[in-house]
């Protein structure tokens, strides 16, 4: 998969705005963010606003996921988390929400191993749901 | 009493109860042990006091599997043997390590770990290490260091510093002191030869380089020349019995084992949440009998119940300090700060120790030395050496590092990294200079060479000592095992005085 210049626009905005990764309000396309995009965002902090690691791993991720991935089967993997994490109060419940689901995904065997990085499922997702993003 | 061979007179015949071939760990501890009992005991050794080129050169053989050190320097052919060279490691086996386990064919020591602790506690004192304690928890409390906080699925393990004992140093004037201990320097074994029946060793024929050919008639003998020597002597052994000596089923040489040791991969730990120090080598609370404190180091595995339920080799992995030109990212779709932000998330610094991890192997019936037409000085065929790893056994271990690096994850503690990906693994191997395996003990005279006694199936009075009778390797270093199986067949060796398997 290629990056494209809106991933990359996406990518700086992370990295300027730290935990806010997509900006309030309608999302591109003027598409109105949903409980996904809510926890996707929410999720912004966890990675400490470093957009180049999320981007390598959303793109590694998508890669090994082979071709067409797309945003709605990523969606359905992540699901559970994702409702978890959209229903916390604040970005710090969102972010330990987030870290339990991570230390979840390693308990019960749902790793990926993404260029030799052994990474929880859910962060993998994640990242790859926040590339996907911008392109919705 | 220390004798040269070479000022021997052809065709000498020299008489002793018990014959030691090798002056190393294992043959030097039994020596040593066997003082004292009543029984005349000879020790051959190849070499002198020092290593020398012309001696070191009867080792070298050809290597026809995997490479590992040049047999020429791997082993010392001098009083001491290879503790002339070693690093010191020690750690015994785990239980699980003597264990049949269904998913590695041919384990399962006809010993259990039990049967063998009271002398790896005699083998502590011998490898001048401290007490025989390996509880990590407890090791951790008393040196004032932390265990990282994993899950009771990750065994914690630490390793011992022998200063290392260089055997030749410490134990050869006690030796050579002894008035019921000859030991001859020089002396080469190139030939077991049996009774008529083939059930008994009547007598060993030895060569010097240079120098005179000469017999020992003992009532029992031991081998402990090493990992490779041992099978190529009874291989060569010959001159009654085309096959060689106790290989009647075929097995001497065969299931060569190694420690393969994969370097390459890399943690991403937070720097200031997690104290390293139980993992990196220095002074414990242990102490020395000359009250100096012994060194250790600190490793993880996975535990046993682990390593069953997914049918793993067992393993132990090491820090070893940060990975030169890290980070990586050239060449990398994914780079190395994507973990490191897993890791720290964007709060404080990170380490990445490199992880060596040192494996366990399956024994391999066709990982094996063979004798070769090649001849060394004095005339005896040479090895070639053609070790073996089951394709199984990189996918287990494929697996276990999965499993460790997931283990870590949960705990909050690192992101692992390991070369390769989902179906392959890429590590850089090395082996451990660990011969085992290829005089192997075990029950059934089919697939193994000598019983739990260490006594060859086949020769009643034939013993083998090191660590090519180990039936399955561990992980652990094998010297405070061998020193331990030694101490064992000692007391053998003297409990059975005057049993119908002793001549002495």
């Amino acid at each position: 998969m290629t990056a494209i210049p809106r991933r990359d626009f996406l990518c700086q905005a992370l990295a300027v705005c730290g935990s806010a990764l997509v900006a309030p309000g309608p999302l591109a396309h003027g598409r109105q963010a949903t409980a996904s995009d809510r926890a996707v965002r929410s999720s912004a902090a966890y990675f400490g606003g470093r957009a180049d690691a999320v981007r390598a791993i959303g793109e590694a991720y998508l890669r090994q996921l082979g071709r067409d991935p797309n945003r709605e089967s990523i969606l359905a993997a992540a699901h559970g988390a994702l409702e978890s994490i959209d229903r916390a109060r604040d970005e710090r419940s969102a972010i330990q929400t987030l870290v339990r689901a991570v230390r979840e995904d390693f308990e019960h065997g749902r790793a990926v191993q993404l260029d030799g990085w052994i990474l929880s499922r859910t962060e993998a997702e994640i990242c790859a749901l926040t590339l996907l993003a911008a392109e919705a | 009493m220390l004798i040269d061979a070479r000022t021997l007179t052809e065709g000498t015949t020299l008489e002793a109860d018990i014959c030691i071939a090798g002056a190393g760990a294992a043959g030097m501890t039994i020596a040593l042990d066997l003082r004292g009992s009543g029984l005349s005991i000879l020790l051959l050794e190849s070499g002198g006091q020092e290593r020398d080129e012309a001696t070191q050169a009867l080792s070298e053989g050809r290597m026809t599997g995997i490479d590992t050190w040049d047999l020429r320097r791997m082993r010392i052919r001098a009083l001491g043997g290879t503790t002339g060279h070693w690093a010191g490691w020690c750690r015994p086996l785990m239980p699980q390590d003597f264990e049949a386990r269904d998913y590695i064919p041919g384990s399962g020591w006809p010993l259990k770990y039990a049967d063998l602790v009271p002398w790896y506690r005699r083998a502590c004192q011998t490898l001048e290490i401290g007490e025989f304690a390996w509880d990590a928890d407890d090791r951790a409390n008393r040196t004032g260091r932390r265990l990282l906080p994993a899950s009771s699925n990750i065994d914690q393990r630490y390793y011992q510093f022998s200063p290392p004992t260089r055997f030749g140093a410490v134990y050869g004037p006690v030796l050579e002191r002894a008035d019921d201990v000859r030991v001859v320097t020089y002396a080469n074994v190139a030939d077991v030869r049996l009774d008529q029946a083939r059930g008994r060793a009547e007598s060993v024929v030895c060569r010097t380089l240079g120098g005179p050919t000469f017999h020992v008639h003992a009532g029992r003998y031991v081998l402990a020349l090493g990992g490779v020597e041992n099978a190529r002597v009874l291989l060569a052994s010959r001159s009654q019995q085309r096959e060689g000596v106790a290989n009647g089923h075929d097995v001497v040489g065969r299931y060569f084992m190694e420690h393969p040791h994969y370097y390459g991969s890399i943690g991403v730990v937070h720097a200031s949440a997690l104290d390293l120090s139980f993992y990196r080598r220095g002074d414990s609370d242990l102490k020395r009998a000359d009250g100096r404190p012994v060194q250790m180091l600190g490793a993880l595995g996975l535990s046993a119940a682990v390593s069953r339920r997914e049918r793993l080799l067992n393993f132990s992995a090491t820090f070893q300090g940060a990975r030169p030109g890290y980070p990586k990212t050239e060449g990398d779709a994914l780079p190395s700060a994507a973990a490191e932000t897993l890791v720290t998330r964007g709060v404080g610094g990170f380490q990445t120790p490199q992880l060596t991890v040192r494996a366990e192997q399956s024994p391999l019936r066709d990982s094996r030395i063979t004798l070769t037409d090649d001849v060394d000085a004095l005339g005896m065929r040479r090895v070639a050496l053609d070790w073996r790893i089951a394709r199984a056994d990189d996918e287990q271990m494929r697996r276990a590092m999965v499993i460790l690096g997931r283990e870590l994850g949960a705990a909050g503690l690192a992101r692992l990294w390991v070369p390769g990906d989902a179906t392959r693994f890429v590590w850089r191997q090395d082996p451990g200079g660990h011969h085992m395996g290829a005089t192997r003990m075990g029950r059934d005279p089919a697939v193994s060479v000598v019983d739990a006694d260490c006594c060859a199936h086949e020769v009643r009075n034939l013993y083998v000592a090191g660590c090519s009778v180990f039936t399955t390797g561990g992980d652990s270093n094998p010297t405070l095992t061998v020193v331990a199986l030694a101490h064992r067949l000692a007391d053998t060796l003297r409990r059975q005085r005057g049993s119908r398997r002793s001549d002495g």
